[in-house]
């Protein structure tokens, strides 16, 4: 008949069957050892074999989780993947910015709705981060999503590009003519430009996309950003000759112009020249 | 004893990785709210607006903007601020109407009542956003001008950013001679609160 082991005992056949033991206390349960221990024993080491393969499944799930957990990396080149999506979107634009991703992501829900989620973050970073860096000119940032965003919600009419000319080493006005562009960028964007320390989302966006949308929409005069240029009538922009005064704003009589209103978003990285070639 | 050490051991890395993912994210928190608490200082923005109406008178030689003529600038003490911005407008001569100046405080609009030299009263709403001080590099500052006319039309809606301490000129025709041109001048700087 077996007989019942106490929880004294099995403290110590467990500290015996782990080698916790010294070797007197060893030695005197081996003395004890009989038929009934032994297979008190066996049971034990069934007992840690399953344990093991308790272990063995959980650290599997914790690798899935960190996996899982690792999803920002992949999430950063799925917004890579955007920033190139986002130079055919200019060619062949869909409505909407949920088609754009359901196209980039396919049929996975989570996935674009982590990209979106991605997206919305990275539009907080770019409103409430003063001084954040300007990344190289080839480097896509999360930041990028939030131009993705002010692009998806450009009506397709308004498209098209400005004029724009400008040529204050010859002292002649700057023409920005009525080119009706009323978008949404001023409202998108309104929170980063009321803090000067924030650059505009041109600034992230690499070089070839920064030219196009400073064409688009941006004007900058000598020293002086334009970021909305409205009037019911024609304007002019006369320049004094010196790059650190503000253009003089000329508004031109009723009647002689049909209405101007454009809207502007500008570059501040650098002194970009809009070439005769890219006026028209 | 085993069991709880294989249970506890098995959950450690799920834990830990947890931790640090939580804490990452308590930081980044954190630093969205840290630059808006930061504004709560005893210091506020304010910007010293001057606003001048001209009149410009037109020369008869010249009858387009941007074909600078002779004029009596140099002979203005009051307008050599804004000289450079005045002198490529075709007009000779440059009468000050009026003169406005206010204290306004950043993130706060104003608005002016403008008497124009026909008598005529325009409006015009400054807003300015905010500025840079030389501290920060560059002492520029982003403001908002809306100018309209005496029958409440839309002259001008703009929202612009410029180097500190200097004017904004602002000119529309009114008649075949006769032009109004607004110089704002903005000077903002830190002020305590009181």
């Amino acid at each position: 008949m077996m007989k019942t082991l106490t929880e004294k005992d099995e403290r110590l056949l467990a500290a015996y069957f782990d080698g916790e033991l010294t070797h007197s206390e060893r030695t005197k349960i081996e003395s004890r050892l009989g038929s009934e221990l032994i297979q008190a024993l066996r049971a034990h080491q069934e007992l840690q074999l399953e344990l093991k393969s308790l272990v063995s499944t959980e650290l599997s799930k914790s690798e899935e989780l960190v996996g899982e957990l690792d999803l920002w990396s992949k999430l950063e080149g799925e917004v890579r993947k955007i920033s190139a999506e986002y130079g055919r979107a200019h060619e062949n634009r869909e409505t909407g910015l949920a088609g754009l991703f359901g196209r980039i992501f396919g049929g996975s829900p989570a996935l674009r709705g982590s990209a979106l989620a991605v997206a919305a973050i990275a539009l907080l970073v770019g409103v409430n981060l003063p001084g954040a860096p300007v990344p190289d000119s080839d480097t896509p940032n999360l930041m990028l999503t939030k131009e993705l965003f002010v692009d998806q919600a450009l009506d397709e009419r308004l498209q098209k590009l400005a004029r724009v000319s400008f040529a204050p080493d010859k002292r002649e006005p700057l023409a920005v003519p009525a080119e009706a562009m009323k978008s949404y960028r001023e409202r998108i964007l309104r929170a980063a430009e009321d803090d000067l320390g924030i650059p505009l989302a041109t600034q992230v966006v690499n070089r070839d996309f920064l030219k196009r949308d400073f064409v688009l929409g941006g004007l900058r005069a000598g020293q002086t950003d334009f970021h909305l240029l409205d009037s019911e009538r024609d304007v002019q922009l006369v320049s004094s000759g010196s790059a650190d005064l503000p253009p003089t704003i000329w508004i031109k009589k009723r009647g002689e112009s049909q209405r101007l209103s454009t809207e502007l978003l500008v570059d501040t990285v650098s002194d970009l020249k809009i070439s005769p070639e890219a006026v028209n | 004893m085993n069991r709880e050490i294989a249970v506890v051991r098995s959950r450690t890395p799920q834990l830990v990785r947890a931790g640090i993912l939580f804490g990452s994210l308590i930081l980044f928190c954190f630093s969205l709210i840290a630059p808006a608490s930061g504004e709560e200082s005893d210091q506020h923005q304010i910007c010293e607006v001057r606003v001048r109406v001209l009149q410009g008178t037109r020369d008869q030689r010249a009858r387009e903007v941007g074909a600078p003529v002779g004029s009596k600038l140099d002979a203005t003490p009051l307008l050599q601020d804004v000289k450079s911005q005045l002198k490529p407008l075709p007009f000779e001569d440059y009468q000050i109407v009026d003169t406005v100046e206010e204290q306004i405080r950043v993130g706060n609009s104003r608005s002016f009542r403008l008497r124009e030299a026909d008598g005529e009263e325009s409006s015009l709403r400054i807003e300015p956003h905010g500025f840079l001080s030389k501290a920060q590099g560059e002492s520029k500052i982003l403001v908002s001008i809306n100018w309209r006319g005496s029958a409440g039309e839309q002259l001008l809606d703009t929202k612009l950013k410029f180097e500190n301490g200097k004017s904004m000129v602002i000119g529309t025709d009114k008649a075949e001679d006769t032009s109004t041109i607004l110089c704002v001048k903005f000077d903002c700087h830190e002020a305590a609160n009181d």
